[in-house]
């Protein structure tokens, strides 16, 4: 492996699982507020206008325990890639929802921590931009401390 | 010389008539003297045949006739030489004269035997006067003969004959010639008779000696026939004997058998036979001819002692060739058995299998022949081969059935390992399977899956669904207008005319943040989240009966709808819906505020 120094530390695998832990972090924290207060979460998504008034609710409550999961999975390495994948999803979801509002004008908040927040703009985009790069960057070269490879690497011997 | 040719007296009348004719003649026709002497001649004559005719031998007659002769000439000296060719003897016979002659004289015989040859020189029973009144001439003669006559009897036998001077001095006148011509004569078929008789005689001898050999050869081949048959009767037993035994692959009868043919071929009434495996132990016994309880026991113990007795040069098992021995009589009566037998012998198979036989009781047995002697072990090396034959059989048999169970056991093991075999194989498809399965699980679990993102979603579905209903900050659902009765509606059209108569309250129904950033002119903000704070604070008084026109919807939220329906709750009477909301208006160009 004669790799550029500097790419080889960028795309080490120990960069990958902080990235993990912080992405699976900042999802499992995101879900909490949403979790504990769904209502205001159901406003939020209401003030997208996005989804159709009857899906509002229905999603308010999925979504947050989804990301809860999601998060969890990652952190603790279990379907890491799956997870990973989802939550990229999701952060590629809410970022063309905020660009299209943005383009709205609407003088709605993130919502993504809590109801109570700035309104989002473009930094909000920039941020979310960041955190899919470190999706991308965990889908690829994330391999360590995975709650699976415990048992996968067991199996493996066997076999 | 004077030769004068005597007449051939062979043929004629008899010699007796012929004698007595003659004295007959001489009396007639000379004097006194002349007629006595011729008498004298005659009787000589007749005395000397006489004579002569008694004898059988040649040689007698030579010897007898030479005396005679003399007497009868009147002479001391005489002489006769024999030649028979037929046997190449010659006889001499010298009277009177000295021995120093005797080597010469057959040289005297040669003349004649040259005179033989020649044909016609001489016929047969001639006599020829050679010399008479004078020394011979001739080589080999001796000088005192005044007479000399060659014989002639046939071809085989001649001679000469010589007579010296008379002893009275007188020499010898023609009658002493004819006299001694006829004495010749006599002599000669004296010679003849003596001859034939001399011939039967050999040949009589010769054919006793032929019937003594002739006897002799006789009995000798008789002797040879007998000893020819007693040979065949032999062979013949060895061969039947021997083919009997062959076709016999088992020991035990084997035995009896054998004893059986050599009982037969010795004539005897009574035989054993034992077979000693030393390895094993075992011992194999053939009696016959014995009477309950009489027969010979044998033991191992025993057997080891005869053997270890009988084991000494040239009886050595080691040795290969020498298998068996034939025992004398003093070896088998050490052996101690309770009748000693007469032919006994003692035999090897390997240095395992040792052997005991004896016979006895034998009718008709020569104990010295050769033939007899060599019987025994002719049939024992037919016997030894045939048993070492059954031996080798029953160890192949035995190895064999050792095999066949060996097959068996090793089949089974076969099986056994096939069956054993078709588990593994099945374990280890099974196990492959299990491996590959659990590989493409591993790599599954490592890559992205529909299925896994499906039971995510699934998964937190129902935790939410779960949270949702037991939380006490749960959420309907659904949303709250459907379970509501349908509010009044109002078109743009009526509104704008409420609107500009004044005669409605506009409220705007939506968050403040949208309120604040675009609404109908002269319309108030009842936010729905806030509806409880804000009515309190401003619409509390207002009168029930008032026109309230309620707008602000969009695709996620009904704010319309659920703020008129409080709005009715709280008494209002006339609470109408704004149909097309802010977008409605705005199209139409009414006015709004900033």
């Amino acid at each position: 492996m004669t790799k550029n120094p500097l790419v080889r530390l960028l795309t080490h695998e120990y960069v990958a699982l902080a990235l993990r832990l912080y992405i699976g972090g900042l999802f499992i924290y995101a879900s909490m507020y949403k979790i504990s207060y769904t209502a205001e979460f159901a406003e939020t998504i209401a003030s997208y206008q996005l989804v159709p008034y009857w899906a509002v609710n229905v999603l308010s409550v999925f979504m947050p325990w989804f990301e809860l999961v999601c998060g969890v999975l990652l952190i603790i390495g279990f379907r890491a890639k799956s997870a990973v994948v989802l939550i990229g999803g999701m952060l590629v979801m809410f970022t063309i929802a905020v660009v299209i509002n943005l383009f709205r004008d609407s003088p709605i908040p993130c919502g993504c921590f809590s109801s109570v927040e700035d309104p989002i703009s473009w930094w909000t985009v920039v941020r979310d931009l960041i955190w899919v790069g470190m999706t991308v960057h965990i889908y690829y070269f994330d391999k360590i401390l995975h709650l699976e490879n415990h048992f996968t690497s067991r199996i493996e011997k066997i076999a | 010389m004077d030769q004068r040719r005597a007449p051939n007296l062979s043929v004629g009348p008899p010699l007796q008539a012929s004698i007595e004719a003659s004295a007959e003649v001489s009396r007639d026709s000379f004097g006194e003297s002349f007629g006595n002497r011729r008498a004298f001649q005659l009787d000589a004559l007749f005395e000397t045949v006489s004579e002569l005719s008694r004898l059988t031998d040649p040689v007698e007659v030579m010897e007898a006739f030479v005396l005679m002769s003399m007497g009868a000439l009147g002479t001391a000296q005489g002489l006769l030489v024999a030649q028979d060719r037929r046997s190449g003897r010659q006889h001499l016979v010298l009277r009177g004269l000295p021995e120093s002659d005797k080597e010469r004289l057959p040289e005297a015989v040669q003349s004649v035997s040259a005179k033989v040859r020649d044909e016609g020189g001489m016929l047969s029973r001639q006599v020829l006067v050679v010399v008479i009144n004078e020394s011979p001439e001739k080589p080999g003669l001796p000088e005192p003969l005044r007479v000399v006559v060659e014989w002639y009897l046939d071809e085989h036998r001649f001679g000469v004959l010589g007579y010296g001077s008379k002893v009275n001095g007188s020499a010898y006148d023609h009658q002493d010639e004819d006299f001694v011509l006829q004495l010749v004569t006599a002599f000669m078929d004296a010679l003849a008779s003596a001859s034939v008789n001399e011939t039967i005689r050999g040949l009589n001898e010769k054919l006793q000696a032929r019937n003594t050999e002739l006897q002799r050869a006789l009995l000798d081949s008789q002797d040879i026939q007998a000893r020819l048959d007693r040979r065949y009767f032999h062979f013949k037993s060895i061969c039947d004997t021997t083919r009997e035994l062959s076709g016999n692959l088992h020991a035990k009868t084997l035995l009896s058998s054998f004893l059986l043919s050599v009982m037969g071929t010795f004539s005897a009434q009574r035989g054993f036979i034992v077979l000693w495996d030393r390895r094993e132990d075992r011992l194999e016994i053939a009696t016959r001819g014995f009477s309950d309880g009489a027969a010979p026991s044998f033991d191992a113990q025993r057997l080891d002692a005869v053997f270890r007795s009988l084991l000494h040069p040239p009886f050595v098992p080691a040795q290969g060739e020498k298998h068996y021995q034939v025992l004398t009589y003093d070896e088998l009566q050490s052996l101690e058995l309770a009748e000693t037998p007469q032919v006994g012998a003692a035999f090897l198979v390997d240095e395992n299998w040792y052997g005991l036989a004896g016979i006895g009781n034998c009718l008709a047995r020569s104990e010295d022949d050769q033939a007899e002697r060599e019987l025994l072990p002719a049939l024992l090396q037919g016997f030894l081969v045939s048993l070492d034959n059954a031996l080798a059989f029953e160890t192949i048999e035995n190895l064999n059935s050792d095999l066949l169970r060996k097959n068996a056991e090793l089949q089974q093991t076969l099986d056994e390992l096939r069956q054993s075999r078709q588990t593994i194989s099945l374990l280890e498809a099974a196990a492959n399977r299990f491996s590959s399965l659990l590989r493409t699980e591993t790599l599954r679990i490592k890559q992205v899956n529909l299925f896994d993102c499906l039971a995510l979603a699934l998964v937190s579905l129902v935790l939410a669904l779960v949270f949702n209903a037991s939380s006490p900050g749960g959420i309907s659902l659904l949303p709250e207008t459907w379970a509501q009765p349908r509010p009044d509606y109002i078109d743009v059209a009526w509104a704008r005319l409420k609107h500009e108569s004044q005669g409605a309250l506009f409220l705007d129904a939506r968050p403040t943040e949208f309120f604040n950033q675009s609404h109908i002119a002269g319309a108030e903000n009842l936010p729905l989240n806030l509806f409880d704070f804000v009515y309190s604070m401003r619409f509390a008084m207002l009168d029930p009966e008032k026109d309230v026109i309620v707008y602000g919807r969009n695709i996620s939220r009904r704010y319309d709808e659920q703020v008129a329906a409080k709005l009715k709750e709280r008494g209002m009477v006339n609470v109408r819906v704004m149909e097309g909301g802010l977008r409605q208006w705005q199209r139409n160009g009414l006015p709004v505020e900033p």
